[in-house]
């Protein structure tokens, strides 16, 4: 089975086993989740939304170990993130007070819509390349039809017409699958030390 | 159960617009945390042997108790127990 379709809990177990091929997964799918979090939901700066990224891969990494529920990964890895964003805040905030205080309820919802969008998201993995390329290229990335079409040396009218074969087709992956994700504050998160 | 019974394709979209990926140099510096991790052990390890060996060195000459040429100058020296050059003691 390929790794990006392993459950969060055996990607784990071959983390601590060593696997480099395993850990690039692990980190190439809680990347993107890892960012939004720093950037769109706290807003950190670039400098300091990199630093708590590499902090939350380092500790993941020096952690694996000591998780009590690999299966737990995301919202341990979500608790981590948002804690290190706050220390963040705080300590910008006693060098210049904040134009807002920190709102944890908003953080919450926001997460939790950043929960599912990661469950979207890992469904594209069970579509076609050619299908998950292309919509991740489009809403993710920003990209325009143009842009998309050069790069696939595809005309712009077959790009438009393949983003809405391929939104169908997700859609139906979605509404038909188990789930696999529950958000991150219904699960216990006070193993994140 | 799933998170909804019905997604609409615009909710898709709106999420998966939510995720815009991460610059690719903090993956990659991420992916590399492993083979950072080894490398500063085996620093760390080789600098435990550094000390040790020069731990067992020091041993070895407080054993010999050698007295190297010049060492008794130095040590006026360091006192300032010296003539200084042109002056007197």
């Amino acid at each position: 089975m390929s790794l990006g379709l392993l459950a969060d809990a055996d990607l784990v177990a071959r983390c601590r086993e060593g696997d480099q091929h395993a850990w690039n997964e692990l980190v190439n799918r809680f990347s993107r989740y890892v960012y939004a979090i720093t950037s769109r939901i706290y807003r950190l700066g670039q400098h300091d939304a990199e630093d708590v990224f590499q902090e939350v891969f380092a500790r993941t990494y020096e952690r694996l170990d000591e998780l009590r529920d690999d299966e737990a990964i995301r919202p341990w890895i979500a608790t981590l993130t948002r804690r290190l964003c706050v220390d963040r805040l705080r300590s910008a905030a006693r060098e210049q007070p904040m134009d807002e205080p920190i709102d944890h309820g908003e953080a919450d919802d926001a997460i939790e819509m950043l929960d599912e969008a990661l469950a979207v998201h890992e469904g594209l993995k069970t579509l076609p390349e050619h299908c998950g390329e292309v919509l991740d290229r489009f809403f993710a990335r920003d990209e325009s039809y143009r842009t998309i079409g050069e790069a696939l040396d595809l005309p712009a009218g077959t790009i438009a017409s393949r983003i809405s074969r391929c939104l169908g087709k997700l859609k139906g992956q979605l509404e038909g699958r188990k789930p696999r994700f529950q958000p991150s504050r219904d699960r216990n998160e006070s193993q994140v030390g | 159960m799933t998170y909804r019974a019905h997604y609409s394709e615009g909710r898709i979209a709106k999420l998966l617009g939510a995720l815009p990926p991460a610059p690719p140099a903090w993956v990659e510096a991420a992916q590399e945390l492993p083979a950072a991790y080894q490398a500063m052990d085996g620093m760390a390890a080789r600098a435990g042997a550094a000390q040790e060996f020069q731990a067992e060195i020091v041993a070895d000459l407080a054993k010999l108790e050698i007295t190297e040429p010049g060492t008794e100058q130095a040590q006026r020296e360091s006192n300032g127990n010296v003539a200084t050059p042109g002056g007197t003691e």
